[in-house]
C-alpha cells in the first residue's frame, strides 16, 4: 500500500488530495482543506495546494482557482438570475446563488414606507433578470448561501459601465470599496471578483467618494470618447494586475494606470507591452511588500513565446 | 500522431515501490497529463495513454437546478461524453441521437462508469444544492485505455478545479485475450473504487489481474503526483504569496 505522509515540518509544503498532514489528531484542529479519515487517527489532505500550519490549526490552501465563500459586511456585484416571491435571486460567481430579500431593499417613497401587495408584484419594475447591482452581505445562511441587502444608498443598480471578473483574492478588503478615481472614472469594486469601472457620476460632490445615487435611477447619458477611452484602459490595466497576481486596490490601479499612459490603449493587451510593464511595477514595488506574480526577470509567466528573450 | 515530447514513462517515477518481476508495464505505453488548458471551466485537463487521448473539463460547484431531496444534503455529479467523429477507425456520427434503451449508447454506459468511479472519492456532503458538471472530449481512442483515460482525466481536472477529495482515483485497463479489464483505484486509502470488465476469465485470472492492475495503478499514481505537484510549484513561485 502506498501512503504519502510527509514529515512534522509540514508548513508550506506541496500536497495532493489524500497525503497524510499529521498522525496527531488531537493536538491539531482541521482547516479548510482537510479531513479526518475514517478511523480517525490520520489528518489528510483534500485538495491539492500548500499546507498552511497556524498554532494548531492545518489547512491546505489551493494556490489559485478559490471561490468566492463570502463574509458579513462585503461589498458585491451581482446579477439577477430570478425574480422569486419576496426575494431576488443573484448570481455573484460563487458556488451557490445569493438571495436579496424584498425586505432588505429601499423602496421608493422613504425607508419607513409599510410595506404592502403591490410591492411583491412590482418586484421587477425595480430589479429584473439580468440587472447589474452592488449589495452588502448581511448574513449567511447555514448551507453557505449569502443574504444580500442594498439598505444603503450607496447600493443600488448599476447603470453605464464595464464589468470584468478578476479573482476574488485579488481584491483587497479596504474601507471603502467605492472609489472616484482622479483620472476621469469611477470603479466598484465586489469582493467577489467583480469590478466595475463607469463614467463619474455628473453631480459629483468635493469629497473623494462616489455621490450615492443607489436605488432605482438607472443613469443612462451618453458618455464622451476620452471618458470611455479612460474606462477602457482602466480595464485593461486591471486586467493587467489581475494576470500578474497583484492585489487590487485604489492605489495599484493608479499606479498602474500612470504608467501605462506611455502606450495606446489597445497596446495594453499585447505581451511584450505587458512585460514592460510588470517590469516597470516592479521597480515600483506598488504591494507594500508582498509582490506577487513576476519572477526575478519581470517575465510574464503567460506568455511562452517570450522565454527565448 | 506523435506524442509530445514532455511524455513519459511512467516507470520512472516507480522508484521507491518494490516491483517484483512479474509486472508487464509495457514501457511502449507512454503517459502525458495535462491541466489547467481551459480557462472557462473551473477545472479542466488532457490525457495522452499510449494512443487514447481525452480531454476534460469541469464545471461547479454551482446551484443545481435539481430540486431533489438528494440534492439538499449533498452534491450531484452530471457526467457528459462526447466522441469526436474521428476518434474511432469508423466515422462516430456527431449528430446520431442515442436513446437510453439504445444498445449502442456506449456514451451512456461510459458516463455511469465514470460516476461510479468518482462518487467514493469526492467529499459530496460539504457541497450541498450544488452540483458538479463534468464534460468529457474523446479525441482518439486506441480501444483498450478508454475507460482508464476517462477516469483519470476527470480525476486531474477535479483536482485542478479544486474540489475536496479522498484521494485521486487511477484507473489502469489490461486487455487480456480480447477480454478488457479496467480497474479504479485510490492508492492512499488502498481502496478500488470501480471494476469492469467485459469478457470471460476464471476467478484466479480475475484475481491475477486485480493485482497487476493495482500495481500499475500505484505506478499511475506517482506520475500524477509528480504532474500536480510541479504545477503547484510553478503556481507559487507565480504568486509567492506570504501566507
Amino acid at each position: 500500500m502506498t501512503t504519502s505522509t510527509i514529515d512534522p515540518s509540514i508548513q508550506q509544503q506541496l500536497v495532493v488530495p489524500g497525503t497524510i498532514l499529521t498522525h496527531d489528531t488531537s493536538n491539531f484542529m482541521r482547516g479548510h482543506g482537510t479531513y479526518l479519515d475514517s478511523t480517525k487517527s490520520h489528518l489528510k489532505a483534500s485538495v491539492a495546494g500548500v499546507v498552511n500550519k497556524v498554532d494548531r490549526l492545518l489547512c491546505v490552501e489551493p494556490v489559485e482557482n478559490t471561490r468566492y465563500s463570502g463574509d458579513v459586511g462585503h461589498v458585491v456585484i451581482g446579477r439577477v438570475l430570478k425574480v422569486d416571491q419576496t426575494r431576488w435571486v443573484v448570481d455573484i460567481q460563487s458556488r451557490l446563488d445569493a438571495y436579496l430579500p424584498l425586505a432588505s431593499v429601499n423602496l421608493p417613497g422613504g425607508e419607513n414606507r409599510r410595506r404592502m401587495e403591490d410591492d411583491e408584484r412590482n418586484m421587477r419594475q425595480y430589479l429584473k433578470e439580468g440587472d447589474l447591482f452592488t449589495a452588502e452581505v448581511q448574513q449567511i445562511y447555514q448551507d453557505g448561501t449569502l443574504a444580500l441587502q442594498t439598505r444603503n444608498l450607496r447600493y443600488g443598480k448599476l447603470g453605464e459601465g464595464i464589468l470584468i471578473h478578476v479573482r476574488s483574492s485579488l481584491v483587497k478588503h479596504t474601507k471603502s470599496h467605492f472609489h472616484s478615481l482622479p483620472c476621469g472614472a469611477s470603479v466598484i469594486r465586489g469582493c467577489n471578483g467583480a469590478i466595475w469601472i463607469c463614467p463619474p457620476s455628473s453631480t459629483s460632490s468635493s469629497d473623494n467618494n462616489i455621490v450615492d445615487t443607489g436605488g432605482y435611477v438607472k443613469n443612462i447619458e451618453s458618455v464622451s470618447l476620452d471618458v470611455r477611452k479612460t474606462i477602457v484602459r482602466l480595464s485593461n490595466c486591471i486586467q493587467i494586475l489581475n494576470r500578474l497576481g497583484l492585489p487590487i486596490y485604489d492605489t495599484s490601479i493608479m499606479q498602474i494606470y500612470d504608467i501605462s499612459l506611455v502606450f495606446e490603449v489597445d497596446e495594453l493587451i499585447q505581451p511584450k507591452v505587458i512585460q514592460t510593464l510588470s517590469k516597470q511595477l516592479q521597480q515600483k514595488d506598488i504591494t507594500n511588500g508582498s509582490v506577487g506574480g513576476i519572477d526575478g526577470n519581470g517575465i510574464d509567466p503567460y506568455s511562452h513565446d517570450m522565454r527565448e528573450e | 500522431m506523435e506524442q509530445p515530447d514532455e511524455c513519459f514513462d511512467p516507470l520512472q517515477f516507480a522508484v521507491d515501490l518494490d516491483l517484483t518481476k512479474s509486472t508487464k508495464i509495457n514501457p511502449d505505453e507512454k503517459v502525458y497529463i495535462s491541466k489547467s488548458l481551459i480557462n472557462q471551466a473551473n477545472g479542466s485537463s488532457y490525457i495522452e495513454l499510449s494512443s487514447t487521448k481525452v480531454t476534460c473539463a469541469i464545471y461547479g460547484p454551482r446551484e443545481t437546478s435539481s430540486s431533489s431531496d438528494e440534492s439538499y444534503s449533498k452534491c450531484l455529479l452530471e457526467t457528459s461524453i462526447k466522441f469526436s467523429p474521428f476518434a474511432r477507425q469508423k466515422r462516430v456520427d456527431p449528430l446520431l441521437i442515442q436513446y437510453d434503451n439504445d444498445e449502442d449508447c456506449e456514451e451512456a454506459e461510459l458516463c455511469s462508469r465514470l460516476e461510479e468511479a468518482l462518487l467514493p472519492c469526492i467529499l459530496l456532503h460539504k457541497y450541498p444544492k450544488s452540483q458538479i458538471d463534468i464534460i468529457i472530449d474523446v479525441i482518439e481512442d486506441d480501444g483498450q485505455h478508454l475507460l482508464s483515460a476517462i477516469i483519470l482525466s476527470a480525476t486531474v481536472a477535479l483536482i485542478d478545479a479544486c474540489i475536496e477529495l479522498y484521494d485521486t482515483v487511477v484507473a489502469k485497463s489490461l486487455k487480456v485475450n480480447n477480454s478488457l479489464f479496467t480497474l479504479g483505484y485510490m492508492p492512499n486509502l488502498a481502496q478500488v473504487s470501480c471494476l469492469f470488465f467485459d469478457g470471460e476469465a476464471t476467478p484466479n485470472e480475475l484475481d491475477l489481474l486485480t493485482d497487476e492492475a493495482v500495481k500499475q495503478c500505484q505506478v499511475l499514481h506517482k506520475a500524477i503526483c509528480k504532474v500536480v505537484i510541479n504545477d503547484l510549484k510553478s503556481a507559487v513561485a507565480l504568486n509567492r504569496k506570504t501566507i
